[in-house]
């Protein structure tokens, strides 16, 4: 027969040590693994880097090849881009 | 207690029971069982339909630590009161709301109630075709609706520790209709 009151009291013991960073810790591994299950039986392989160009639609110019500080640098918009693989 | 297993029929008859990884098995990861054959064929016909045939399983539940949501009533609002506890602390601490599978995996990944060796629960089965009662019709404005009542509890039980499965035996493959 099952005590209530000790499962009570573990439960309590157990969430009382959790922080948010613990916490937050489990939920991603547990929905990690939820998303590997749906992606089904398989392997990751492992690919090259692809290169990529960020092009001013107007000038047709080059603003970077794979820098994320772009924006700092070009004088467009975000909307005036697009990349080009 | 007896309790009946689904599964799939597959090139080998089982000598025990297969765990429950699935999504929607929202009590988590575990082996999961009907208290009443009916609701096993039900199961069968529905959802393991993969292979065209799927077969029914039985075995005996030797355990008195277990957890019985459908009959006790102490276990029922005690089993609700720790769920609600954990998905609280659950928002509070990441600011996400969890599923109630993930409430279950948490109590299992955490090791917290080790001495529960299963878990009995219900849910209401939503087919009304096999039903002893048609639904009931009502009118909403104009329109003529249709509500679904189910009277009858689908128990399922949930194991946690394997060990307390014994005379897992095929009891028949039935073909899908």
């Amino acid at each position: 027969m099952l005590d209530l009151n000790l499962l009570e009291k573990q439960l309590d013991e157990v969430l009382a040590k959790e922080t948010s960073e613990t916490m937050i810790s489990w939920l991603l591994d547990r929905r990690l693994k939820k998303h590997l299950n749906d992606l089904g039986e398989g392997l990751f392989a492992n690919l090259p880097t692809n290169k990529f160009e960020i092009i001013n639609k107007k000038e047709r110019t080059i603003i970077n090849n794979n820098s994320i500080d772009f924006l700092e640098n070009a004088e467009v918009s975000e909307f005036d881009y697009f990349f080009a693989a | 207690m007896k309790v009946f297993h689904t599964q799939e029929k597959r090139n080998k008859i089982l000598n025990f029971p297969i765990p429950c990884v699935r999504d929607d098995a929202w009590l988590g990861e575990a082996f999961y069982f009907w208290k009443e054959d009916s609701d096993a064929y039900e199961w069968g016909h529905n959802s393991k339909r993969r292979t065209g045939y799927f077969e029914i399983y039985s075995c005996d539940l030797n355990s008195a630590n277990f957890l019985d949501t459908v009959f006790n009533e102490e276990h029922y609002y005690f089993w609700l009161r720790q769920l609600e506890k954990i998905a609280k602390t659950i928002m509070v601490k990441t600011n996400e709301k969890p599923t109630i599978k993930e409430l279950n995996d948490y109590i299992r990944d955490k090791k917290v109630w080790p001495q529960i060796d299963y878990i009995q629960f219900q849910d209401l089965p939503t087919n009304s075709d096999k039903s002893m009662v048609k639904p009931i019709e009502y009118r909403q404005g104009a329109r003529r609706k249709f509500r679904t009542i189910a009277f009858r509890k689908r128990i399922q039980i949930s194991v946690y520790n394997q060990n307390i499965i014994s005379n897992f035996a095929l009891i028949e493959s039935i073909k899908v209709i």
